[in-house]
């Protein structure tokens, strides 16, 4: 009971972290393509975040750096012309967009202007096709990995390291998108699916660097295709419960353990783990206890799509 | 008698000079062959590959000529793949390749595939080192490379079967009808090669078999020659060639289904008039070339297609028999006829305005040219070019070059879509060179020579880090030298005829700033080119019989991703002719089956071999 106690007054007392993600759900593409052009705005919007974009029509051919937004979902198709594909084949969980970088050069990942100094909890990330399958199989720049024998070291490692007040980190966390750097070549893996990065431990950020590497680099840089994708970009915000109240979801008690409920949903809402995977849909009424005993202890996403918009707020289970 | 003197000196003088002759009459009564102002080698160093030395060498394609011919750096994808040449430390782009005196190169990448000119319809390949631009123009910065067409001179009808047989699936076919009577020459020849190309690779764990790597070239050549008169001779040539390659996949690669189809048209008509103390010449040529790549799993459908137009006139006086005078004008006009990678219509008219003059005594020889292009509108600086070759006794004779040289962007260095950079500029800069000659007998000479060449805005495709693409830029200065070493022995015992000769090419080259990508250091050796190549070639024939050897050593390359080592290669080749009508010859192309690369992960056949007959089933005299 005394602990119970204390679990409730932690709760009350922390400041409210409520979570955005940025899906790029809400951005309009055609069907089975991407959108290389942000249009005036410089950058991808969704969330939070700002995935910026550089795109020049140059008559019969166009141009893009940076990041677009897809849906193509060709886990197939090798070489540049399905650049715009993530070998997950969809975004997380089946949605329909998400965003992929081209990366020869670092790439970032900005916060809108209110929101510098926040948190980027994380983030999931796959393979794009045109990579993925270079990495598989080569092509006529780049090699297959492990080379002929299958032994050779090889990796492609995704690196972020956090901007902030004008400063660039020194630390980074990093995911390897394939390795075959594994004494037994069963072990080597060319990442397949949506991946959580976890980037809390960065801290507060004002943006993300994102740089590729790979074991395959010659005098034009990397030759592995340069390319990534990401999806739901996590912002952990740091606010009063009063400023939070009427935008994020108010969850009690956090950390929880059986129970939850939230005070400020009327609706339908869904829990994700950070593996990604849907765990709980349902319909909850204001201030309904959720039964979440069959959770594994950790965190989660729990979200809901109100008239004002996605609400959202992450829990953890004890 | 002083008249006569001066022809048997100016024979003499003439026939020093090794170049594809032209006539000149100096009278009605006499005449003397020499090379024109143009193809003289003056202040350079020049090598003749003769293809009728071999037979087997009309099986083949210039690059293999040149691997084992000359000690040139060939950088060649494989058999039959694309293939360009480096000359003392130059990229592809910086030498040409002539055919009747007009640049084959295509203008839209500046550079020639080597390995799609078939060598049945030639008699022979003249290299010549060293800047040439005063007089051949844009692109010849490292040297040119002279294909001359075999003709039937002997008034007479031939009918020339040869055919050929190999490992890896090796198939050739030569059919030549050429005749010669009276004024007229004519020679009509198809050529047609294949090959699987399905050669065993070893390469570290790599074991099979190359796929995806068949051949087939089918050319055509119709080359006529009309003697108008005994002054003018009129010349018509026409030159087909088809090729179709699938591209085999890198040995770091699963498979390919990438596959390229060249079709090409060239057809050129010269002029040449003769008159007592002038030569006129006149070359108009028009090509049109379409090389179409496709790789169906990418979606992959490139076709690329141009068109050029192309004359060339020139006009040599002999005032007094020492000295010689050109002047000339070229004019070329190309245009893109896929649209596919270029924003508009692309067309490039360039125009070129060249005179020169040639002195000669009996010890010396000197040679003053220059060029003024106009590039649509734009006029670069003038061209010069200074040389001379002086006899210092008779066996010593000490040559030497100054030059200006330069290289106009290709059309896609300027105008493709994306990174096309139309604000390029030529890359341009001097070379210099000087070299000796001894003859010490008639068994032995040998020649050795250093060159200097430090070429301006070199262009390379490089990303700045602002664009998604790469571009088109005027990126370093390039510092080229080197030695270079040949020595030729030629005796006979008694039936018996040996000829030796080894050369040896010393080469630096290198940026002269850092280059950060591609990533190379101010100083480091440029890419594919070896610091060190070696080529020995020994032959030796008795009465009917032919046998030779050639070995090549190259030495280790930096590539774009590692180091390329070093490789010997060897080819030995024997022939045997039957009453002189039929040749039957055995090739074995690397005998001591190396295991070699000369682009990274591009493995090379090993051990192969070819035999094949030529026949002159039908030659009469025509009366």
């Amino acid at each position: 009971m005394k602990h119970l106690i204390t679990i409730f007054f932690i709760s009350l007392c922390i400041p409210v972290i409520s979570q955005s993600i940025a899906d790029f759900e809400s951005i309009s593409i055609p069907e089975n393509s991407y959108l290389k052009d942000s249009g005036s705005s410089n950058g991808f919007e969704s969330g939070k975040i700002i995935l910026p974009n550089e795109y020049t029509d140059a008559g019969s051919y166009d141009f893009w750096n940076g990041w677009v937004v897809s849906n193509i979902q060709d886990t197939i198709t090798p070489g540049f012309f399905n650049e715009g594909a993530s070998f997950a084949g969809s975004g997380v969980e089946g949605s329909d967009n998400y965003a992929v970088s081209y990366a020869p050069f670092p790439v970032s990942i900005l916060l809108n202007e209110e929101s510098r100094g926040n948190v980027i909890s994380g983030m999931y990330v796959s393979n794009n096709t045109y990579a993925a399958t270079s990495m598989r199989d080569g092509d006529p720049f780049a090699k297959k990995f492990g080379g002929a024998s299958g032994d050779d070291p090889d990796y492609f490692l995704l690196s972020f390291r956090k901007w902030l007040n004008g400063a660039l980190s020194s630390d980074s966390i990093s995911i390897y998108l394939a390795d075959y750097r594994f004494e037994d070549n069963s072990e080597d893996f060319i990442l397949r699916g949506w991946h959580w990065v976890d980037l809390s431990p960065l801290g507060a950020v004002d943006s993300l660097q994102c740089k590729l590497y790979s074991s395959d680099t010659g005098a034009f840089g990397i030759n592995t295709p340069a390319y990534f994708c990401v999806d739901n970009i996590m912002v952990d915000q740091v606010s009063s419960v009063e400023d939070n109240s009427e935008s994020q979801l108010n969850i009690y008690p956090n950390p929880c353990h059986n129970f939850v409920r939230i005070q400020n949903l009327n609706g339908r809402f869904t829990i994700i783990g950070m593996d990604g995977r849907r765990y709980i849909q349902a319909y909850a009424e204001k201030g309904e206890a959720i039964d979440i005993s069959e959770l594994d202890s950790g965190s989660y996403i729990i979200h809901s799509d109100s008239e004002q918009g996605r609400l959202v707020s992450r829990f953890t289970k004890i | 008698m002083l008249k006569a003197y001066k022809i048997i000196i100016l024979t003499l003088l003439f026939l020093r000079l090794t170049g594809q002759a032209d006539t000149i009459y100096i009278s009605e009564q006499i005449i003397i062959s020499a090379p024109s102002v143009r193809n003289s080698s003056i202040g350079s160093l020049n090598r003749q590959c003769t293809l009728e030395e071999s037979v087997a060498n009309i099986h083949s394609n210039l690059p293999e000529l040149l691997f084992y011919s000359d000690n040139i750096y060939i950088r060649s994808y494989g058999p039959g793949t694309l293939a360009t040449n480096s000359i003392r430390g130059g990229s592809a782009s910086q030498s040409l390749v002539l055919w009747n005196g007009l640049p084959l190169q295509n203008p839209m990448i500046a550079q020639l595939d080597l390995s799609t000119i078939s060598l049945g319809a030639f008699q022979s390949v003249e290299v010549t080192r060293g800047g040439q631009s005063s007089l051949w123009g844009s692109g010849a910065i490292s040297g040119i490379m002279q294909l001359e067409s075999r003709l039937q001179k002997d008034n007479a009808l031939e009918s020339e079967s040869a055919f050929s047989i190999g490992s890896i699936g090796q198939r050739s076919v030569i059919q030549r009808l050429s005749f010669n009577h009276g004024n007229i020459s004519s020679s009509s020849l198809f050529q047609r090669r294949t090959s699987q190309n399905d050669y065993a690779i070893e390469s570290g764990n790599s074991h099979g078999k190359l796929k995806n790597a068949r051949q087939e070239f089918n050319n055509f050549h119709q080359d006529l020659e009309i003697q108008l008169s005994d002054r003018t001779l009129l010349g018509f040539h026409y030159w087909m060639t088809n090729a179709d390659r699938q591209i085999p996949p890198q040995i770091n690669q699963t498979s390919s289904s990438a596959n390229q189809e060249d079709r090409i048209h060239r057809l050129s008509t010269q002029i040449k008039h003769t008159g007592d103390k002038s030569l006129l010449k006149t070359s108009l040529g028009y090509f049109d070339e379409k090389i179409n790549y496709s790789d169906p799993p990418t979606g992959i459908d490139s076709r690329l297609q141009f068109a050029s137009l192309l004359a060339d006139i020139s006009y040599e006086l002999s005032p007094a028999w020492t000295e010689r005078i050109l002047i000339g004008m070229t004019h070329q006009y190309h245009s893109v006829k896929s649209n596919e990678n270029y924003n508009k219509a692309v067309k490039e008219n360039r125009t070129a305005l060249f005179a020169a003059i040639m002195y000669s005594t009996g010890k010396f020889e000197l040679l003053g040219s220059l060029r003024q292009e106009f590039i649509d509108g734009s006029a670069p600086g003038l061209i010069p070019q200074l040389a001379f070759d002086y006899n210092a006794s008779k066996k010593v004779s000490i040559r030497a070059k100054i030059s200006r040289n330069f290289r106009y962007p290709g059309l896609n260095d300027r105008y493709w879509v994306p990174g096309g950079n139309p604000d390029l500029l030529p890359e341009s800069g001097w070379s210099m060179e000087l070299g000796m000659q001894s003859d010490f007998n008639d068994a032995l000479s040998a020649s050795a020579g250093v060159y200097s060449r430090m070429i301006q805005d070199w262009i390379l495709w490089s990303r700045d880090g602002t664009t998604a693409f790469w571009s088109a830029f005027n990126i370093a200065e390039v510092w080229s030298r080197g030695f270079e070493f040949s020595v030729d022995y030629g005796v006979k015992l008694g039936q018996t005829t040996l000829k030796a000769n080894l050369s040896y090419d010393y080469i630096l080259s290198s940026p002269q700033q850092d280059i950060e990508l591609p990533k190379i250091k101010a100083g480091e050796q440029l890419w594919y080119t070896p610091r060190n190549s070696l080529a020995l070639s020994l032959a030796a024939s008795f009465s009917t019989f032919n046998i030779g050897y050639s070995h090549r050593l190259t030495g280790s390359v930096r590539a774009f991703n590692g180091e390329i080592e070093r490789f010997h290669v060897g080819r030995i080749k024997a022939m045997h002719s039957i009453q002189g009508a039929c040749t039957l010859f055995i090739s074995i192309n690397n005998i001591w089956n190396a295991n070699y690369f000369i682009v990274e992960n591009r493995p090379m056949p090993g051990r192969s071999f070819q035999v094949g007959v030529t026949y002159n089933f039908y030659k009469t005299k025509i009366k």
